[in-house]
């Protein structure tokens, strides 16, 4: 948790704000020997080539600049976005506070945990009804299976438990990526992109490299953000989700712990089951924990897709904008 | 990724210390060369004085900026801002 909130600081005393400025004084140095030698070799292509640095080393600078102005600017956009108040458990949100990549990583971890409860109460439901179909009544000449009508519902929340694990998984992918970015994304891809950026045959690469620093670092967070602050939509399925599940849990949850062996619990099984409207409460949950899985999945895969594309085509208009030649020569004929 | 720091750090304090040796360097050698330019016969010593002037004008031109850099480079980043 430490480790994240200190990667993800880019203030002007930070490590990897100070290695930036660091590399564009290289930059700059360089150029002034180029520059120098051009004058005592009398190499005008010397010459151009210690301008087109100098001036892209200036550009590098303002470029630092601007992506300090930025995360201020994400940061006062994200303290207006979210309710601290939602996080308040958060280590991330805690200790970075209106980053938009530690509100984007505490909505996650929230969804998880919400994910997580109903998974287990799917799971127990999927459980406790399959041990229930599975009861064999035999008489002398007669065999019955009384509640063998609810395998159909038991597999129905074994079903659920399985989308809701992919929901965790894609979760997970997400969360894993966000703790990449936060770590390496302005300590190693954007000092790499300032270093590259530097010399002419590499200037693309460290142009692109630095757009996507910039576009996974402020703007894929910033939009995922967006997306789910005030995320009420997925808050009332969990709750009547999770309600509904407890409910029918009360009712059907002892069923697994039965020693099926006596006779007297065979009739305490059908006794307690007697007249509680068995299946109106196994369909009760059915419509909340859709809606759930629903909402859940908007926000693990969809979001995520739309945000990521959007993500995309800014670094690629940014990685072309970075990795552009200064032209001098343009500003020699105007 | 500490140790990275300290070499991109190390690799400013040399370019630093070495960029005014170098502009001193230039300059002393381009006031010899314009120098020697007087001993040279009139049709050569053009050449001479151009070339003097132009290793003690690359002189300069390292000393000012590497003796500004880091004071440019924290000019540069409130340029878009």
């Amino acid at each position: 948790m430490e480790a994240i909130a200190s990667a993800i600081d880019f203030s002007p005393s930070s490590p990897a704000y100070l290695m930036a400025l660091n590399l564009i004084v290289i930059g700059l140095v360089l150029s002034a020997f180029a520059l120098g030698i051009s004058r005592v070799l009398g190499s005008r292509k010397l010459w151009s080539w210690g301008v087109e640095e100098l001036a892209q080393s200036l550009i590098n600078a303002a470029l630092v600049g601007a992506i300090v102005g930025f995360g201020t600017l994400a940061a006062t956009t994200m303290g207006s976005l979210a309710d601290s108040s939602d996080f308040s458990n958060c280590a991330h949100f805690e200790k970075a506070q209106n980053s938009p990549i530690a509100y984007s990583l505490c909505s996650i971890e929230d969804l998880q945990q919400k994910s997580w409860d109903i998974l287990d109460g799917a799971n127990e439901q999927a459980f406790s009804l399959g041990v229930l179909s599975s009861i064999e009544l035999s008489f002398s000449v007669v065999r019955a299976s009384p509640f063998s009508s609810l395998s159909n519902s038991a597999q129905n929340y074994s079903q659920w438990a399985q989308n809701i694990s992919f929901i965790l998984s894609a979760l997970e992918i997400n969360r894993q990526f966000l703790f990449f970015i936060a770590q390496s994304a302005f300590s190693l891809f954007l000092p790499i992109g300032l270093l590259l950026r530097m010399f002419f045959a590499t200037r693309k690469l460290g142009g692109a490299l630095m757009a996507g620093a910039i576009g996974f670092f402020m703007v894929y967070p910033l939009l995922y953000s967006a997306f789910v602050s005030g995320n009420s939509s997925i808050s009332e399925p969990y709750k009547q989700a999770f309600s509904d599940l407890d409910l029918l849990s009360q009712t059907v949850s002892f069923a697994p712990a039965i020693d099926w062996g006596k006779e007297p619990n065979m009739s305490l099984v059908f006794s307690s089951l007697q007249g509680k409207q068995l299946m109106e409460k196994v369909s009760i949950p059915y419509k909340s924990v859709s809606e759930f899985i629903g909402a859940a999945s908007a926000y693990a895969i969809l979001y995520t897709i739309i945000c990521f594309l959007l993500t995309l085509v800014c670094v690629k208009e940014l990685s072309s904008l970075l990795g552009s030649e200064f032209r001098l020569d343009l500003f020699e004929k105007v | 990724m500490v140790s990275i720091f300290d070499a991109v750090e190390s690799i400013k304090l040399g370019l630093l210390s070495l960029g005014p040796s170098i502009a001193i360097m230039l300059i002393a050698l381009g006031g010899i060369v314009y120098g020697l330019s007087y001993t040279q016969p009139a049709h050569a010593r053009g050449k001479w004085q151009s070339l003097g002037i132009g290793i003690f004008m690359g002189g300069i031109i390292v000393a000012a900026i590497v003796g500004a850099a880091e004071l440019i480079a924290q000019s540069s980043l409130t340029l878009l801002t």
